[in-house]
């Protein structure tokens, strides 16, 4: 078996260790329901029975997601399907670009840059306007 | 005995359906109008989508030097406005402090290219220049959340000059740490350049979803079973709403400035390894010889203790200060128990160093 193999099935171990602690701990408090557990207390609030099963799922299972998201194979995987659906859509946007190009309608990229030169305008303007607000206002009286 | 227990069984349902009709009328039929950020100011700056908003000081003579707060690039810095009686501009401006914010807006697709040297040395440099302008004063005060953190160490070790005082909040300095999201964001794991160079910025569903994932069933599952159980508790509710605009009013990221975070500092950890620069110039931290304050979460799962506490060992500062505070990344700002028991604490500690 291949290291990687190996290190995968420990995660898997682990997490299906961790999934089953949850349904047993949630299951005990289950089995208590007086509906279905005759030495059950008469008297006891099926609400509250039904809130401590909750509190008991929540509890684990916020304890088992974590441990599996923070789990080198669910990073290695997640970063596998980012850079695979990346992927696509890169070759997909440049298949549109192009197509847009040959037809010679104006791209996104197009659109873009142009907006990227309005804002780099804008930059020259406010540094042109503080320039002659210096030239024209000394500067107030210095307070450290 | 079980005709007992179904007549409970019915009293709960019929609890039950009164609450999820508020639920859904807070929530989808009828959801009331909230406003965040509502703390009266001016908007003394614009260029490109960021606005710089001066708040209208409530004291006759605010603090002589200015305090600029410079927020993430991810989500909106109205957290640190969120509501009255639910504000850190609040508490600040009350203490008297002359207080400006940074808002970046939500980057274009025409933004994509913007990187940390624009940011740095264009965005904030401005910025600095403008509140000097505005106020009178030498020097600046600068108060850095998260990534805005980060940038606010790296704008203070390049221009040290404009800093008086710099207040760091939950700032992620040094990246060798671990995490899940320092997991996610490894060089096996994740590769940026890709991403990238397909996406242009980063989309903000992205990035939500990344959130969300850091915990799945607190964020999916058990927030919303307590706005159910709390859904008749009025203060209870006007906070997760305001809560739940911001957290879903998701803004994307300039993918230059992303590559270069994820890149040199998440997977190369270069300012603490005194590796970074910006536009040529080396970050070199032991430049902050300014008055500091590092401010942690205890229960920090976005920017873990570790990678803040040690920034006051790398910077030159005599005067420093750690406060690592009970709470997690958000509540620092935004829990009633900051609220009272640091942040007027953290406006003592800047007012005595306005001067």
């Amino acid at each position: 078996m291949s290291k990687e193999s190996s290190d995968n099935s420990e995660q898997y171990k682990n997490f299906y260790q961790a999934w089953e602690k949850t349904m047993t701990e949630a299951m005990d408090i289950w089995k208590s329901n007086p509906l279905f557990n005759e030495k059950a207390q008469e008297g006891t609030d099926m609400a509250e029975h039904y809130k401590k099963f909750y509190e008991t799922w929540e509890k684990s299972s916020a304890e088992i997601m974590e441990k599996w998201v923070s789990s080198p194979l669910f990073a290695a995987n997640i970063g596998k399907a980012v850079e695979k659906s990346s992927e696509l859509k890169k070759y997909f946007d440049e298949a549109v670009e192009k197509t847009l190009k040959n037809m010679r309608f104006p791209t996104k990229n197009d659109v873009d840059r142009l907006h990227a030169s309005i804002n780099n305008l804008e930059e020259k303007i406010n540094d042109l306007t503080d320039k002659i607000d210096d030239m024209n206002q000394p500067r107030k009286t210095s307070r450290k | 005995m079980i005709t007992n227990h179904l007549d409970s069984t019915m009293r709960e349902a019929e609890k039950l359906r009164d609450k999820l009709s508020k639920v859904i009328e807070l929530t989808v039929t009828d959801p009331p109008d909230v406003q965040i950020g509502t703390t009266p100011h001016d908007v003394v700056f614009t260029e490109n989508k960021l606005r710089l908003l001066h708040y209208r000081p409530v004291v006759k003579n605010p603090t002589a030097t200015p305090l600029i707060m410079i927020f993430a690039l991810i989500n909106r810095p109205s957290i640190l406005d969120l509501k009255p009686g639910r504000s850190v501009v609040e508490v600040l401006l009350n203490k008297g402090i002359d207080l400006y914010l940074i808002d970046w807006g939500a980057p274009g697709d025409e933004d994509k290219d913007l990187d940390m040297n624009h940011y740095i040395n264009r965005y904030i440099k401005k910025v600095v220049e403008k509140v000097k302008r505005i106020s009178g004063s030498d020097k600046v005060s600068i108060l850095g959340y998260c990534m805005g953190g980060t940038m606010s160490a790296i704008y203070t070790a390049l221009h040290p000059e404009d800093v008086k005082n710099l207040i760091l909040l939950t700032a992620g300095i040094d990246y060798k740490v671990d995490g899940t999201l320092a997991l996610w964001g490894d060089k096996e794991n994740f590769n940026v350049d890709k991403f990238v160079d397909a996406h242009g910025n980063v989309p903000p569903e992205f990035l939500q979803s990344g959130f969300l994932f850091l915990k799945p069933v607190e964020n999916m599952i058990s927030k919303y079973v307590n706005f159910y159980e709390n859904v008749e508790n009025e203060a209870f509710v006007d906070n997760f709403l305001a809560m739940e605009k911001w957290l879903n009013d998701n803004i994307a990221v300039p993918g230059e400035v992303f590559r270069e975070f994820i890149k040199y500092l998440y997977q190369e950890n270069q300012l603490v390894e005194n590796k970074l620069k910006v536009n040529g110039k080396l970050v070199e931290l032991k430049n902050i010889k300014c008055p500091v304050m590092n401010l942690i979460a205890e229960r920090d799962h976005l920017v873990p203790p570790e990678s803040s506490i040690g920034f006051n060992d790398l910077i030159s500062s005599k005067d420093k200060e750690t406060v690592v505070f009970p709470s997690g990344h958000i509540g620092l700002s935004v829990s009633s128990k900051s609220l009272k028991g640091l942040w007027p604490d953290v406006a003592e500690w800047i007012i005595k160093r306005s001067k």
